[in-house]
């Protein structure tokens, strides 16, 4: 399974996946989720499942499930929006909570043994130097803590340059 | 001086970063003769933000305080401050921005990431940025509050608030400060987390074993 979050507009989304093949799992942001709350009960009371009952509850379920995940972004103060953010959040339960030393720092212990490549494509047309040198560093990191051995950043003026990416 | 504290943490009033904010709090007013007046947000609290924006045009310095999620700010934290953004256009404002950030690992230095970001978005609505505090093993110290900041794990957190605050009352700037536990070791830190978590896990019902617990992955077909 390839799995692609992102904060697109409607219309735009439908003429990037309108012929997107059937391997493809599609999750739109919006700023209707409800974020994460910092409660642990995806560590420590639903142990792998987020304890919000609504459709973003199995976000660790479906990065396990891929190979691929991309990430679609609008690139804000060198982080990803708010609407790709809450699903990130809501992702810790693919990880555990123990810790352990890895590349000299404390990280979370994997969950499963399975692992993706990750691709994220941030956009915006003013980026400064500093927010395209803080996005890149972010995606580094976040590629460590998820134990992702391939991951590329790309960035956009606008997502409209990613068509027929994903047929 | 006018200082607006704004606790940024998706728990509220029930935040390690509203526990910093306090003890920032305790240290700027600690001499009596600085004049000073602190106004307080929590942004998941209802306020009023006519109130609030009044409060940070009035204001000589901001003081965030967040967790790191993902390496990063949580969305509702990300939201938050793009919200500012626009306001901030059509009402600006010269308050100098500090930040508090906090994480559960163990390493200060894991929060550069989300200071970074706190500073690229005063490059966008032009306020100058003063200092930061990247506090490692939030959770920990968070859970020490009854222990004095001169104190065991707590002492470089003391020594880290005492600075930051001078800064503050200087509306001046200096390097990010990055704390973790003292005589504290990182293996001892380790041992004591993985502990705490099956800890709370047994509150819930739940086993050691459990916490391992893993969803089924469908084989990829051949």
């Amino acid at each position: 399974m390839k799995l692609i979050i992102h904060d697109l507009p409607e219309d735009m989304a439908k003429t990037l996946f309108s012929h997107h093949s059937s391997d493809y799992k599609i999750i739109s942001g919006c700023a209707d989720i409800t974020p994460c709350m910092g409660c642990f009960g995806c560590w420590i009371k639903s142990p792998a499942k987020c304890c919000i009952p609504d459709k973003y509850h199995n976000m660790g379920k479906f990065l396990a499930s891929s190979e691929e995940f991309i990430i679609i972004s609008r690139c804000i103060y060198g982080c990803y929006s708010p609407e790709v953010k809450v699903l990130l959040d809501r992702s810790i339960s693919y990880l555990l909570p123990f810790f352990k030393v890895r590349n000299g720092m404390v990280h979370h212990k994997l969950r499963y043994k399975t692992s993706f490549s990750l691709t994220t494509y941030f956009y915006g047309e003013d980026l400064t130097p500093n927010e395209i040198s803080t996005a890149k560093q972010l995606v580094q990191a976040n590629a460590c803590n998820l134990n992702v051995p391939n991951c590329e950043t790309i960035f956009l003026k606008n997502p409209l340059e990613l068509g027929g990416e994903f047929r | 001086m006018n200082i607006v504290f704004i606790n940024a943490s998706p728990k509220g009033k029930n935040s390690n970063s509203l526990y910093f904010l306090e003890l920032l709090q305790n240290s700027l007013t600690k001499d009596s003769s600085n004049d000073i007046t602190i106004k307080q947000y929590t942004i998941t609290s209802s306020y009023s933000e006519a109130d609030f924006y009044t409060d940070i045009a009035n204001s000589q310095a901001i003081v965030f305080a967040f967790p790191l999620y993902v390496d990063s700010l949580p969305s509702n934290v990300l939201s938050f401050l793009r919200k500012m953004e626009e306001v901030l256009k059509s009402s600006p404002c010269s308050a100098t921005t500090y930040g508090i950030v906090n994480c559960g690992f163990y390493e200060g230095k894991q929060n550069e990431l989300g200071i970074e970001i706190l500073k690229n978005w005063c490059s966008r609505v032009n306020l100058p940025f003063g200092q930061a505090i990247g506090i490692g093993s939030g959770e920990m110290l968070g859970s020490l509050r009854t222990m004095p900041l001169e104190e065991g794990p707590n002492k470089n957190l003391g020594i880290a608030i005492q600075k930051f605050s001078h800064t503050i009352l200087q509306q001046a700037s200096a390097e990010t400060i990055y704390v973790i536990p003292s005589y504290f070791p990182r293996f001892f830190f380790i041992k004591a987390a993985n502990h705490f978590w099956v800890k709370r896990a047994q509150k819930n019902n739940l086993k050691k074993r459990d916490l391992y617990r893993k969803f089924a992955i469908p084989k990829k077909e051949k």
